[in-house]
C-alpha cells in the first residue's frame, strides 16, 4: 500500500475500527446486573475501610501521645533548599553521641480492632505538617489487598479515581515502583505516594525550582512492598520523581506529575 | 498509579447510604460497562467479573461522588482495575507457562461461540494500547480525555493509538472495511 493510499485510508481505518468495536461489543448477550452481589461486596469493602480508619485514628492518637511524652518530633522526609520540612516516611533519628543516623526502625503494625477474624494491619508510612497543613499517610494490609489511607488537612483523600480506587493486590508491587499524587479538595498541599518492590529505598522529588525533597521507604509488613510518602507544598511543581534502591541506583523515573 | 484527585465539594450525591442512586446506576450502566470491559479483557466472563469488582470498589466512595462525574469515575476505575487484573494475570502466566487454552467456555454464551477476530487482536495488544483503542474508538473520548484518564500525555495517547492502529490495520476485515469505505460511518 502506498503512503498516499495509507493517508487516505487512515481516517477510514479509524472509522472501521469504531464500527468493528461496536459490532464486537454488541455481540454480547445482555445480562442482568448482579446488584445484590455487588452491594454485598461493596458493603464488605466499606466495613474493611471503616475498620482500617478506626485503627488509623487509634494509631494516630497513640502516636500523638507518644510524641508528646517523648518530646521528639517525627522526622523522615528531608528538604534541600525546599520550602518547608514535613515529617514523613521512615523516622530518621540521629544518635546523640556519634551523630550517625540510627538504624531505621521497623514500622509498628496496628491490628484492626476486629473480632476473631484477622483484620487488616495498619501501618503509618508518614505524618507531619507542611505549610501549616497536617497530613497523614497510612497503609492497611489485608489478606489480599493493600490499601492506602491519606488525610490532608483533616480530609480523607484516598485517590478515588486513580489506580488506588481503593486498594491493589498485595502481591502487585512493581520493581520500578508506582507513584500517585493526591490532592485534597481545593488544592493546596499534595501527597505523593510511591509503592515499589522491597528494593526501593527512597523516593526523591525534584521540583521545578530545582529543589528536592525525599522520603525514605517503609516496609509494608507481610508484603514485599515498600511505601513512601512525600508531601508537596502548595504551589510546588513537580519536575521529576526518581526512585532509588538501597545501593543508590535509580530504579524508577517518572515525569509528567506537575 | 494514576494521579488521583478527590472529588470537589459541592454537587455531591445526597447523604445517607445512596443505595438507591447506586442501584439505579448499576442497573442503567451495567451492560455498557460490561461491553467496555469485554473489549478491554477480551473475555466475557472476565469482563463481568471486572465490572463487578470495580463497582464493589466504587461503592464505598459513592456517597462522595458528584453526579455529573460518576460515570467517568467508574470508567476510570474500570480501566485501572483492568490494569491490575492484567498484571495479576501476567504473574500467573509466568508461573504457569503452559496453561491450557480455555475450553470452549463461550459455547453457552450464544453468539460468542466464535471469538471474534478483532477482540482477539485487541487482546494481543499491550495493555495501554488496548485501553487507548477502546477509550478512543469505542467510548469516543477525546485524546485529552483519554490522557487524563490514563494519567499520561496527549502525545502518548496519540502515539499509542497510532501503533495500535498499525497493528489492527493488518486485520483483513478492517483492511477491507477501510478500503471500501464501509466503515466511514459508525
Amino acid at each position: 500500500m502506498s503512503d498516499r493510499q495509507e493517508d487516505v485510508v487512515e481516517p477510514r481505518l479509524e472509522a472501521a475500527v469504531r464500527r468493528a468495536l461496536d459490532t464486537s461489543a454488541h455481540r454480547l448477550p445482555p445480562s442482568a446486573p448482579p446488584l445484590a452481589t455487588v452491594l454485598r461486596a461493596g458493603r464488605r469493602r466499606r466495613r474493611v475501610r471503616r475498620a482500617a480508619a478506626g485503627a488509623l485514628v487509634t494509631a494516630a492518637a497513640a502516636a500523638g501521645v507518644a510524641a508528646l511524652c517523648v518530646g521528639v518530633p517525627l522526622l523522615g522526609s528531608s528538604s534541600k533548599g525546599g520550602v518547608d520540612v514535613g515529617s514523613a516516611s521512615r523516622a530518621q533519628a540521629t544518635s546523640g553521641a556519634s551523630g550517625l543516623p540510627a538504624p531505621a526502625h521497623s514500622p509498628t503494625p496496628t491490628p484492626s480492632p476486629s473480632g476473631s477474624a484477622p483484620g487488616p494491619t495498619v501501618v503509618s508510612i508518614g505524618a507531619g505538617t507542611l505549610a501549616g497543613i497536617d497530613w497523614t499517610a497510612q497503609v492497611s494490609v489485608g489478606a489480599e489487598d493493600l490499601c492506602q489511607h491519606l488525610v490532608i488537612g483533616g480530609t480523607q483523600v484516598d485517590a478515588p479515581a486513580g489506580r488506588w480506587t481503593d486498594c491493589v493486590p498485595v502481591q502487585e508491587s512493581q520493581p520500578d515502583g508506582d507513584v500517585g499524587v493526591h490532592t485534597a479538595p481545593g488544592g493546596g498541599l499534595r501527597l505523593l505516594t510511591s509503592f515499589g518492590a522491597d528494593t526501593v529505598a527512597r523516593t526523591v522529588v525534584t521540583f521545578a525550582d530545582g529543589t528536592t525533597r525525599q522520603g525514605d521507604s517503609v516496609r509494608i509488613p507481610g508484603t514485599a512492598t515498600e511505601g513512601t510518602v512525600v508531601p508537596i507544598a502548595p504551589g510546588q511543581r513537580i519536575s521529576v520523581i526518581d526512585l532509588y534502591d538501597t545501593r543508590g541506583t535509580r530504579v524508577g523515573h517518572f515525569l509528567g506529575y506537575a | 498509579m494514576q494521579n488521583g484527585t478527590t472529588a470537589a465539594a459541592g454537587g455531591r450525591r445526597g447523604g445517607g447510604e445512596g443505595w438507591g442512586d447506586f442501584s439505579s446506576f448499576v442497573a442503567a450502566r451495567w451492560t455498557a460497562l460490561v461491553r467496555t470491559a469485554y473489549l478491554l479483557t477480551g473475555d466475557f466472563h472476565e469482563a463481568e467479573d471486572l465490572v463487578q469488582v470495580t463497582l464493589a470498589k466504587v461503592y464505598p466512595h459513592w456517597g462522595g461522588l458528584r453526579t455529573e462525574t460518576a460515570d467517568a469515575y467508574v470508567r476510570r476505575a474500570l480501566v485501572n482495575n483492568n490494569r491490575s487484573r492484567h498484571r495479576r494475570r501476567r504473574v500467573v502466566q509466568l508461573l504457569m507457562p503452559f496453561v491450557p487454552d480455555r475450553p470452549a467456555a463461550d459455547a453457552g454464551q450464544g453468539g460468542l461461540g466464535e471469538r471474534d477476530l478483532l477482540v482477539s487482536l485487541l487482546a494481543g495488544l499491550p495493555e495501554r494500547q488496548r485501553a487507548v483503542v477502546v477509550l478512543r474508538y469505542w467510548e469516543d473520548l477525546s485524546a485529552e480525555e483519554v490522557a487524563e484518564l490514563l494519567g499520561c500525555s496527549v502525545g502518548t495517547v496519540k502515539s499509542q493509538a497510532s501503533r495500535a492502529l498499525a497493528k489492527l490495520r493488518d486485520l483483513p476485515e478492517l483492511k477491507e472495511l477501510a478500503l471500501t469505505g464501509l466503515g466511514a460511518e459508525r
